[in-house]
């Protein structure tokens, strides 16, 4: 049951990615986005992350998302397709590269996962779930990542608005 | 439990779509919204692992991921509305300043 809900969701997400090359309108590209990343908020549930399934949804799908839809909105941008879209010779060998390096990402995938088990199990799970387990370890041992995580966001807030304002 | 292939194999293949589509369209939002498939798949990959190995340090670097990821769109986003404010494009071949 879990790896048929698996499949659908797997579909969805391979059908949005196509989706975004294929769009010839910019929305629309990004609406094949929004389809996976909420169908692989969907595969983070089947793997038991409900944290990320939540931020998933709600920075990617939410956030992120809104920005792009913002911004092409904004941007006006209609007249997309000129001859520079055609597909040329360059652009040939970029996707038969890009499909040489899909086949190497999965042939080390037939020796199996190896690497030292975390102490995320079943019965820890069971005595104080996920999310709370998660939130423990990123406030203690992961707090110095966390504070430079929130000092990269300001970085990036103070850079988006000097980048977009007309005059300083 | 789902097999570890198939996700890993799923997450290869989106980011196998990201690249082409970096390689193949010319729109820069719609490059910057490849970018964001390819952080997508490298997060499936993350969770997957975790997943199989019952860590948490794999969610938490799925967490800085998403952190980096919104730091980079907001950025990205604003250079395209600046670029295209001053030279009207919206097309990575018209955008050449830094060529030499």
């Amino acid at each position: 049951m879990t790896l048929a809900i698996f499949f659908v969701f797997a579909a969805f997400a391979v059908l949005g990615g196509v989706g975004v090359l294929l769009a010839r309108n910019p929305i629309h590209s990004a609406l094949s986005l929004v389809g996976t990343m909420v169908s692989l908020a969907g595969i983070y549930l089947l793997h038991h992350a409900e944290f990320i399934f939540a931020i998933q949804l709600m920075v990617y799908a939410g956030a992120i998302m809104t920005l792009i839809v913002f911004v092409i909105m904004l941007l006006d941008v209609r007249h997309e397709e000129t001859e520079s879209e055609r597909l040329g010779f360059g652009k040939v060998i970029g996707m038969v590269l890009a499909g040489l390096m899909v086949v190497v990402l999965l042939v080390p995938l037939g020796a199996g996962l190896t690497g030292k088990a975390g102490g995320m199990t079943e019965e820890v799970l069971a005595r104080v779930g996920g999310v709370e387990f998660l939130s423990e370890k990123l406030f203690t041992t992961y707090l110095l990542p966390f504070e430079i995580a929130s000092v990269l966001l300001l970085v990036g807030l103070v850079g988006a608005v000097a980048l977009a304002k007309k005059r300083l | 439990m789902i097999p570890f292939e198939y996700s890993m194999g799923l997450s290869a293949v989106l980011f196998g779509l990201g690249v082409v589509g970096v390689l193949v369209r010319r729109n820069v939002i719609v490059l910057l919204m490849c970018v964001e498939l390819m952080l997508n798949a490298v997060n499936l990959a993350f969770v997957t692992v975790a997943d199989h190995l019952n860590s948490v340090e794999g969610l938490l670097y799925v967490f800085f991921v998403m952190t980096v990821a919104a730091a980079e769109a907001a950025v990205g986003l604003a250079i395209v509305v600046s670029l295209y404010r001053a030279r009207r494009a919206v097309h990575a071949d018209e955008i050449s300043l830094l060529k030499g």
